[in-house]
């Protein structure tokens, strides 16, 4: 999948997830947003990886070598793109 | 009496508590002035939001009282009224009338200290668990059980000490006894803070101690404010500590020691594990940690620590075998020479150290219209250590797009966010044991 691709898959279900939890997203979400400043709490944080792991088949937290906690949106991003299933 | 126990250390340190106010260890040695007029209460609560406040209100009252509570004033008022009725205490001391009836700090330190106050005699310190499906139960504990694992320090520690917890529960509370013993500075911020202000607070304070959970690591990871942290010693405990957290955390603070411990409420402090790995040694199981006795029963951990009663305090219950051991409730699995955490035998599920019966988010599922059987179970999280899933047999004929919908409305409405399944998988078959109860 291209970066542009994965990074629309999750803005997606960022969204979704935020609706589930009732949180409010930060506009305008950018990519040098602060991960936990897009109104997102650990809780969705971790509902989002779960339901990309559930949509796009992986987990980066689980299959990347290196153990790895991204900041920004634009990490969080780059974090799925480069530990995709090869 | 703890403040003995403080007082191993050159009474010219000051240990110093940053939060509403600061409080300078001269108070440990102040002669109070005294209401001679009426005597302290034998049986305590008490419930202070400054950390100086509470550490002045100990130094007061242990070995002065026979049970002093410990009631976190983030609890709400019908669980506060229940503790002190199992506790049976009457008397409460607090910031304000968030719990009914009070009285406050000026008022409890004006108090004579009694015909009680003994170096020798043990106060009876009451500790609440973090309750799960029912109600928060009362440990008893004593200042030997509570400092068991806390270093006792001949001069001033170089540490620093942030709270993250809260100061009422048993992890907080050892890490104000680590701080007091070690005649650290102890930085307790509001417990509300967001957490990146707590850590812009620990940077500016020169904060190089911290204990947290698992899942509150991996939140710090996440902040600009973990790298402005210069951290000598990390501890981990509540939740299972995986082996890329460890990792993790070496990398961001190759300086620090790192261990993981052990404890609850029930057994106390358990056992450290500073090996960076996940786990414990089987050593453990023949050698005991310290005075600590750990054996395996059915792939169950269980804990004797001489130190702590066995029993709750209200309905007398007991948590101990006939040999005295804990039964911990925790699944573990011996690899090599490894004992690894599984998770709970009773399938609660630990979201970020949030607990959730499974039993619980059934019921309500089940009450759905359109749900013949559901299952609730933990999912495994990088950043939680887990998170709630269901599974859902749908009557016939049922739609399942509305019905999630329904579902989702209903736990919305009815559940904490971290109660919530974060998913739901629709199934035909949910494995029922003999007894009739869902397989866990």
């Amino acid at each position: 999948m291209t970066r542009e691709k994965i990074k629309n898959h999750i803005t997606e279900s960022l969204l979704q997830v935020a609706e589930m939890h009732e949180m409010k997203i930060i506009s305008p979400l950018t990519e040098n947003t602060i991960l936990l400043e897009t109104g997102l709490d650990s809780l969705g944080f971790a509902t989002l990886v779960a339901s990309l792991e559930f949509s796009l088949g992986f987990d980066p937290y689980v299959s990347s070598e290196e153990a790895f906690y991204p900041q920004t949106f634009a990490e969080f991003i780059d974090f799925y793109h480069a530990n995709q299933p090869k | 009496m703890i403040s003995k126990f403080i007082d191993a250390a050159s009474k010219n340190q000051k240990i110093v508590v940053t939060d509403k106010h600061q409080l300078h260890r001269d108070v440990f040695f102040q002669e109070q002035c005294q209401d001679t007029s009426t005597k302290l209460n034998t049986n305590i609560a008490i419930a202070f939001k400054s950390c100086a406040d509470l550490i002045q209100a100990l130094n007061k009252v242990d070995s002065n009282v026979e049970t002093l509570l410990l009631l976190s004033p983030t609890l709400s008022k019908p669980v506060a009224q229940s503790l002190m009725q199992q506790a049976g205490t009457k008397k409460l001391y607090a910031d304000n009338d968030i719990f009914g009836a009070h009285d406050s700090l000026e008022t409890l330190l004006s108090k004579p200290t009694g015909t009680m106050k003994s170096p020798t005699f043990d106060t009876i310190w009451l500790l609440a668990t973090s309750g799960t499906t029912d109600r928060p139960k009362l440990v008893p504990h004593s200042l030997a059980s509570l400092t068991r694992t806390v270093r006792i320090a001949k001069k001033a520690s170089t540490f620093v000490w942030g709270q993250l917890y809260d100061n009422y529960r048993f992890a907080g509370m050892q890490v104000i006894l680590q701080a007091l013993a070690g005649q650290s500075i102890l930085v307790s911020p509001a417990l509300d803070l967001p957490l990146c202000k707590k850590l812009e607070l620990f940077a500016q304070e020169k904060v190089n101690a911290l204990s947290a959970t698992p899942t509150l690591w991996r939140k710090i990871l996440m902040t600009d404010g973990a790298k402005k942290l210069k951290l000598l010693s990390i501890t981990l405990g509540g939740e299972i500590a995986d082996a890329s957290i460890l990792k993790t955390l070496k990398v961001y603070y190759p300086e620090a020691k790192i261990r993981h411990i052990y404890a609850s409420t029930e057994a106390g402090a358990g056992f450290s594990v500073s090996d960076g790995l996940p786990g414990f040694p089987t050593s453990f199981l023949d050698d005991g940690f310290n005075d600590i006795k750990i054996k395996i029963v059915d792939d169950i951990l269980y804990i004797q620590n001489k130190l702590v009663s066995g029993s709750y305090i209200g309905d007398g219950s007991t948590f101990v075998d006939e040999d005295k051991y804990v039964n911990t409730g925790d699944r573990v699995q011996v690899k090599q020479d490894r004992v690894y955490f599984l998770g709970r035998l009773s399938g609660i599920i630990n979201v970020g150290g949030d607990k959730v019966s499974p039993e619980t988010i059934e019921i309500i599922l089940n009450g759905v219209d359109g749900v013949s059987l559901s299952r609730v179970y933990g999912k495994k999280s990088p950043l939680t250590g887990e998170l709630v899933v269901a599974e859902i047999i749908a009557s016939e004929n049922q739609n399942q797009m509305a019905l999630q919908k329904e579902l989702i409305q209903t736990c919305k409405n009815k559940l904490e966010p971290y109660q919530r399944p974060i998913a739901y998988r629709f199934v035909d078959k949910i494995k029922i044991s003999e007894n009739g109860k869902v397989v866990r």
